[in-house]
């Protein structure tokens, strides 16, 4: 779902509506804001349905899932490719941090985003202190390589098991990121099934790295965009994928 | 044999591994907003898919 931002609140909403009433029940929440105009009725979300009609339609939606009466409830949003909002109107802004105030441990926004505007711990910031919890998200921590050895082994269980060395080298090509991981284990058991082996081994691992590095650069070469190899030395690509990195320019002739 | 490994996509359920402390911290709900940064193909959209089958949650996509 793209909601611009005219239809912000309006979309967010809808959807919190349709959950909440998946899990309660339609009759349990009716007369909300959010529910669609009479059909016919050509009326834009814009011009009838503003961040204070959302805070009326939350509040209901919370009501009616809190007279279950089992345990508090709390309802969290969760946004994704949010960079987009950094470019919406302040008040867009400022009305959602609002919101959140409005509704402290009810509700619950997760963002998840490749850049923020930093400007956000300013004062004049309409998101100011809204996210003093920032998370990095990157590759997978040292403490989580059991994590790492389950995800390359367990998909294959049963089937195929990989040489500790095998494993070792996933680990070191891929700088522990998910998708590398993904992307070498996927190439490195073919090689192993192609050989007719049930082991994967070193060589099959180094052999798909060659594969995927030469088909990465043969798509940037089509795509006329400069090589940017998805499975790097961990170095490269923990550096490279960061928003505003910029590669260090070697030092100018004398 | 078709490939078990996900290379395209949000992985999900009892494809989904590790981040188990960053979870926790999420789902025990201690502040108002958090911000999930970081580059492409790390696993975001993945968190919060992993997210919403743990919590009474709602997923949108702002893109």
């Amino acid at each position: 779902m793209a909601p611009s931002e005219d239809r912000f609140f309006y979309n967010l909403m809808r959807e919190a509506a349709n959950a909440a009433r998946k899990e309660i029940g339609a009759d349990r929440l009716s007369n909300l804001c959010c529910d669609e105009p009479p059909r016919g009725e050509p009326v834009e979300p814009r011009a009838i349905y503003s961040s204070l009609d959302m805070a009326y339609d939350l509040d209901n939606t919370l009501s009616a899932l809190g007279a279950r009466g089992d345990k508090p409830t709390r309802l969290v949003l969760l946004l994704d490719e949010a960079d987009q909002m950094n470019s919406y109107d302040p008040h867009t802004q400022g009305a959602l941090r609002g919101l959140l105030m409005r509704f402290p441990r009810r509700v619950l926004l997760v963002w998840s985003g490749r850049a923020i505007n930093r400007d956000w711990r300013l004062d004049t910031s309409p998101w100011y202190n809204l996210f003093k919890h920032e998370i990095r998200l990157d590759a997978f921590p040292e403490e989580e390589e059991d994590e790492i050895r389950r995800l390359i082994r367990e998909p294959v269980r049963g089937l195929l098991d990989y040489d500790d060395e095998a494993v070792a080298q996933i680990l070191s090509y891929s700088g522990r990121k998910p998708h590398a991981i993904q992307r070498l284990c996927s190439a490195a058991i073919r090689q192993a099934l192609a050989a007719e082996r049930t082991r994967v081994t070193m060589e099959d691992v180094q052999q798909a790295h060659r594969l995927l590095t030469e088909e990465d650069a043969a798509r940037a070469a089509e795509e006329g965009e400069p090589a940017v190899y998805a499975v790097r030395s961990p170095i490269e690509q923990l550096a490279e994928d960061w928003e505003g990195y910029q590669p260090e320019s070697p030092p100018a002739e004398e | 044999m078709t490939s078990p490994y996900i290379v395209s996509g949000p992985v999900t359920g009892p494809d989904f591994y590790g981040r188990g402390e960053l979870l926790a911290e999420i789902a025990a709900g201690r502040q108002r907003a958090f911000y999930i940064l970081g580059p492409r193909q790390i696993g975001k959209t993945s968190l919060l898919h992993q997210l919403d089958s743990q919590l009474p949650a709602l997923f949108l996509d702002v893109q």
